[in-house]
């Protein structure tokens, strides 16, 4: 258990002081105490039962907006889409809406005012704290002050009882954001400590919690959901153990990397900081004593792009360019609303993320504070519902220089998609040298692993720059790549063009030698030949090295023991590239081990038993000509459910995985590569379980498994 | 010519030319199918300061085993030196070697060794990414008679190669002359100015097309034109008609 080393529970403003009650773990114990005890599972099913009795929420809809010129606070409503009040004011932090009042930090200290009118009702010092957070329910509140950090924090939480403090708990300890609900205070603090305070301040239950951090608590019916990076529960099954439910979103990449709940043990933010505009938000229900997102979705905010993701935020669903950048967001049951920085509110649909409301606040803001309450607008969605394709292709193809990073995931978003036609759009934006670096990366690397939409990939092989046609030269490096994961044998005699063609880069030469490597066709190799013949005296500094290695690697998988001569005379020719010669020597030595080893060798005849030699031809080969990701598919499929839990990783839930798998002719797997890398210690084992056909292949295949939760 | 002066001037003049390099003609083609670079290129030189094209499948074989870029273009300019059509198909592949400074020399090569293809290879060759060889190519495919890449030529003119205007002036036919001209007033003049003018001195070029230029330039009724006109006057003076038509132009265009 937390220590606090201080608790100070204290009247103000002339109210009646806390009771104190200095029990030894009884209900109605002072706040933080550290002898109150932790995971009593009778406090917290008692506060559970209060909860579920505990009177319907207010049923306002309120956006609180951090407005601009000049500096103004600005509550309106939704539903009557009417201004209720403005008053001048410079928000040091984000404004909160408290049940029937709204809380804010400025100049002069915490400052309390009603919803009703904007009467300041309470301002209180802030003692040099920051404005951690604030909720509440009806007349009741709290609001958490704090240092931040965690040696030397310092913090208070004051009780809010119709606009007034009610009390006051200091704590050597850094408190979280807290929720109220049914008069009582869920207040996180010390990362992981939640404590269950009475509207007098004393506390009747506290859980900690060792499977994430706890540094929000929030309210979502008559639920209390508890976390910071990950989400639970509040219920008698929350407590230190290291398996309770926890709800993780899945671990992929993001723009800006906005965490699931921004950090509440740092200072908070100024309303206009860029953490606001760049942001996830999600709608949490209780499933059982579990936590569940609405649709599973996770929506990113990224200044003016918003991403609906499904599976936890694994995969697109849809996004939403909006005319500006958002500062506010809200997922709900009816939509997401969402606020812009012109002010105009929008409820976007869940199920494609385009508006099915809007209404204007007519104020310019850096901040939007929304509590929809029940609101829940219906109407006919705006605008034609794009193909997810489209949709992404759209935001990344945008023009705004801040969304760089948005359209590099946009990308990555859509190469996740397996529709054939997304890969001719990320040829087409590997192909285009105007877009960002990232962006042009981020495509070429989606390309590469493409296992879908061949027809695209051939196209672009067969253009070569040429300057009368004002052509330009492909990206052959990822085409070839795509090539190989798609063992589309229709490439190699294009291939084979692009490595005769000096606008092909250098740089893309190894991925050009390892394509024509995997596709196998032997015919390749005296085209290789050639071009290791008349560039191999090349210096090391022109470039060519990594290519001619990867060539000579190339030239001898396809020729396989024929390819001696020319390997002999790269090693003793006294003007080949050290790199090539290496490289050379080094095939020689494969090719003598699998001499001496006698290995490799298929016979076309073979003996009859008798003495007598049968012939077969190919015909009488039933061996499948290649193995296929199908394939695959259906051998590994009585271990489905044991891969898909490969994706629950500790403290992450993959939305997929995707498992390349190099196969030997003979059906031997070569190589088991997982990626995320991290889940190759699961699937790994269980790939290699299964036994995988010989196939008639003349060299070894890379297959592509996905696994999808 | 232009190359063998080169070749020869570069080593004669600028390269002493070592003791070694007076090979027997057995004794070079050993130096060349050697591994060792210093004896490959006194092998080479050998061969192209005697002249002797037997030499030219040995430098072809060389090359196709793979040298150094310096030898490689050494070899070339050998090959350009003795001008056999045997190189050809060495010199068409290597147009697309990954080095612009080889594609030049095979560009330059082809000029003087007149293989079959090398007006395709050469019409090829205008799109190559290098200007260098581009212009080139074009000045190539004039002294290949390349007639047959008219259009490619054309279009390079177009792309602002302006060697490959004055490879249209060497090579145009009537039908080709109105084409050019039509360019006129869409191209700027001093980018044609040279073309017209090398087209008005062209003995080849029929006289009734020379009186379309001439036409075509003093419509357009600039100094620049009459400048052109007065200097073709000058230069072939007489009573030719299209002396007399230039010589009217220019009057024109001055009053």
């Amino acid at each position: 258990m937390s220590t606090p080393t201080r608790i100070v529970t204290l009247a103000l403003l002339g109210l009646a002081l806390v009771p104190a009650c200095g029990g030894s773990g009884g209900l109605g114990s002072a706040a933080f105490s550290q002898r109150f005890p932790d995971d009593r599972v009778d406090h917290v099913e008692a506060v559970v039962a209060r909860l579920r009795t505990a009177p319907p929420e207010h049923d306002r809809s309120i956006v609180l907006l951090a407005a601009t010129s000049p500096d103004r606070l600005v509550a309106y409503d939704l539903a009557a889409q009417q201004r209720l009040w403005e008053v001048p004011a410079t928000l040091r932090t984000i404004p909160y809406v408290a049940g029937h009042y709204v809380v804010t930090q400025e100049a002069g200290g915490v400052v309390v005012r009603a919803l009703d009118g904007g009467r300041e009702t309470a301002r209180i010092s802030d003692d040099q704290m920051g404005l951690v957070g604030a909720d509440g329910d009806r007349d009741s509140g709290a609001i958490a002050l704090s240092t931040g950090g965690a040696v030397g924090a310092r913090s208070v939480l004051v009780g809010l009882s119709s606009g007034s403090p009610s009390f006051r708990a200091e704590v050597d300890q850094a408190l979280g954001v807290p929720a109220v609900r049914g008069d009582m205070i869920f207040q996180p603090w010390g990362n992981q400590n939640l404590s269950v305070i009475e509207e007098d301040g004393g506390e009747i239950a506290r859980v900690r919690v060792t499977r994430g951090v706890l540094g929000h608590a929030f309210v979502e019916g008559s639920s209390i959901f508890v976390g910071q990076a990950g989400i639970g529960l509040l219920s008698a099954d929350l407590d230190s153990a290291s398996d309770v439910p926890w709800l993780e979103i899945a671990s992929t990449p993001r723009p800006g990397n906005p965490p699931l709940m921004r950090d509440a043990y740092t200072p908070p933010p100024a309303p206009g900081s860029a953490t606001h505009r760049v942001r996830l938000a999600f709608a949490p229900r209780a499933q059982g004593t579990s936590v569940a997102l609405v649709d599973d979705l996770v929506v990113l905010v990224f200044y003016r792009l918003v991403f609906g993701l499904s599976d936890l935020g694994a995969r697109a669903a849809w996004v939403q360019e909006m005319p500006h950048d958002v500062v506010g967001v809200s997922v709900r049951e009816a939509g997401i609303f969402v606020v812009d920085d012109h002010g105009e509110a929008s409820l976007l649909s869940r199920s494609d993320g385009r508006p099915i409301w809007t209404a204007s606040i007519g104020e310019t803001a850096t901040y939007a504070a929304i509590d929809p309450g029940a609101f829940a607008p219906t109407g006919t969605p705006q605008g034609d519902a794009l193909p997810l394709r489209d949709q992404l292709l759209s935001a990344a193809q945008s023009t705004d220089a801040r969304l760089v990073p948005a359209r590099e995931f946009a990308v990555r978003l859509l190469g996740a998609l397996e529709d054939p036609a997304v890969t001719g759009n990320l040829v087409a934006l590997c192909d285009d040298r105007t877009v960002p670096a990232s962006v042009h990366t981020s495509a070429c690397e989606a390309l590469a692993t493409r296992s879908t939409g061949p027809d695209a990939v051939v196209s672009a092989l067969a253009r070569h720059q040429a300057f009368l046609q004002g052509t330009t030269a492909p990206p052959v490096g990822s085409l070839a790549r795509a090539a190989m994961t798609m063992a589309e044998r229709r490439a190699t005699p294009l291939l084979l063009a692009q490595m005769r063609d000096p606008e092909t880069r250098a740089d893309d030469l190894p991925a050009l030698f390892d394509a024509l490597a995997a596709l196998g066709d032997a015919s390749a190799a005296s085209s290789i030949e050639d071009f290791l013949r008349l560039y191999h005296a090349e210096p090391s500094d022109s470039g060519l090295a990594p290519g001619l290695t990867r060539g000579v690697a190339a030239y001898a998988h396809l020729a396989g023991p024929t390819s001696r001569e020319l390997l002999q005379a790269l090693g003793d020719d006294a003007l080949t590239m050290q790199e090539v010669r290496i490289a050379a020597q080094q095939e020689i030595a494969n090719l003598d081990r699998a001499a001496s080893g006698d290995t490799g060798t298929v016979a076309a005849t073979t003996d009859g038993g008798d003495g007598s030699s049968m012939s077969f031809s190919e015909a009488d080969d039933t061996r499948p000509r290649e193995l296929t990701a199908p394939m695959v598919a259906q051998i590994v499929d009585s271990a489905r459910a044991e891969l898909r839990e490969c994706l629950v990783a500790p403290g992450r839930v993959h939305g997929q995985a995707r498992v390349v798998l190099v196969v030997e002719p003979t059906g031997e797997l070569a190589m088991v590569s997982v990626s995320p890398d991290t889940l190759q210690a699961c699937v790994e084992p269980i790939m290699r379980r299964f036994t995988y056909p010989a196939t008639q292949s003349r060299s070894r295949q890379r297959v592509t498994h996905v696994i999808r939760r | 010519m232009r190359l063998v002066a080169f070749f020869v001037g570069a080593a004669l003049a600028t390269v002493a030319v070592p003791a070694s390099a007076q090979l027997s003609f057995e004794e070079a083609q050993a130096a060349i199918d050697s591994s060792d670079a210093a004896r490959i290129q006194t092998g080479i030189e050998t061969i192209g300061l005697t002249g002797d094209v037997r030499g030219v499948p040995l430098i072809v074989a060389r090359v196709r085993r793979g040298l150094p870029p310096e030898l490689l273009e050494s070899a070339l300019d050998t090959l350009a030196v003795l001008g056999h059509v045997e190189a050809g198909p060495l010199l068409i592949e290597l147009l697309s070697h990954r080095r612009a400074s080889v594609r030049l020399r095979a560009v330059q090569a082809l000029a003087t060794c007149h293989p079959s293809g090398a007006d395709r290879a050469l019409a090829g060759a205008l799109s190559d990414s290098s200007p260098d060889v581009r212009a080139a190519a074009a000045t190539a495919l004039g002294d290949v008679g390349g007639v047959s890449a008219m259009d490619q030529l054309f279009l390079a003119l177009d792309r602002g190669v302006p060697e490959a205007g004055m490879a249209i002036a060497r090579l145009a036919r009537p039908a080709d002359v109105t084409r050019l001209l039509g360019l006129v007033g869409h191209v700027p003049f001093t980018q044609m100015s040279p073309i017209l003018a090398d087209m008005l001195g062209r003995d080849t070029v029929p006289q009734r097309s020379r009186l379309e230029i001439v036409a075509a330039i003093g419509e357009l009724a600039s100094a620049e034109a009459r400048g052109l006109l007065e200097q073709y006057v000058q230069a072939h003076p007489g009573t030719d008609p299209v002396t007399r038509a230039a010589e009217a132009a220019a009057a024109r265009i001055a009053q």
